[in-house]
């Protein structure tokens, strides 16, 4: 695996977590903690284990605020799946086309994103949520996006946390951001 | 007569934290389940779906 300059693949469950280090969450992070995925209940555990550790060692964290609106459409897609609709169902009810199908599920949709709240909140102050508005923020995402051709998404996030001058990111996306110089991209589990 | 121990409330993590050059007080309660209580009540992916199609699936 090529991985760019001073890029590291960190463990969750056997590396150590630096001291006052602040970790990025990317969205495929709570979504592993919070969804549970039985094929692959290794990652749904490593989550919980390294969760448990950040909270221990007393880590900061903090995530770009895209985070809640990814985790918003990943749980309505999960409880509309857990309905039987087909994907085109699913991505037709998502893009406007019947929306009604949504309204017998808002309450499960609900619960994830009251549990992933749950989650944060166990971080208290030592969480923070970046907006975009601040300045400076939206020119490193477009830079980043150009300069590693990113994702629109993925850009968000990373652009977000280089610009904080930070470098642990905590995501499972090995091939997009293994190729960015200087980062720690905590995401084996196994 | 023996007085009545007041009651224990919980308490509320807050703090004045400074971003940005400007103070916010943050107040959050703090969550009285555990990481594995809270995780394991989360939904349970439908067959056919996994963690990975559903990250695709949001950033079409």
């Amino acid at each position: 695996m090529t991985l760019g300059n001073r890029a590291t693949l960190k463990h969750l469950i056997n590396d150590k977590i630096p001291k006052d280090a602040t970790f990025y969450f990317d969205t495929n992070f709570p979504i592993s903690a919070i969804f549970q995925d039985e094929r692959n209940s290794f990652r749904h555990k490593a989550v919980i284990k390294f969760i448990k550790r950040l909270l221990d060692s007393k880590a900061q964290i903090a995530c770009a605020s895209i985070l809640f609106e990814e985790f918003f459409r990943a749980s309505v897609r999960v409880e509309l799946a857990r309905g039987q609709y087909s994907k085109k169902e699913i991505n037709r009810a998502l893009s406007g086309g019947k929306p009604k199908i949504i309204s017998y599920h808002i309450k499960d949709i609900e619960k994830n994103m009251f549990l992933f709240n749950e989650l944060l909140s166990k971080f208290g102050t030592r969480r923070r949520v970046i907006l975009p508005s601040e300045p400076g923020i939206i020119e490193k995402i477009l830079e980043t996006r150009c300069k590693y051709n990113l994702h629109e998404a993925d850009a968000f996030h990373l652009g977000t946390m280089l610009f904080g001058k930070h470098k642990h990111f905590i995501s499972f996306d090995k091939n997009d951001f293994k190729k960015i110089p200087g980062i720690n991209l905590w995401c084996k589990h196994e | 007569m023996k007085k009545k121990k007041p009651s224990k409330k919980s308490k509320a993590d807050s703090a004045f934290k400074v971003y940005n050059g400007s103070a916010v007080y943050v107040k959050m309660p703090k969550s009285p389940r555990s990481i594995e209580e809270i995780c394991s009540s989360g939904s349970v992916l439908a067959a056919g779906t996994s963690i990975n199609s559903l990250i695709n699936d949001i950033r079409k």
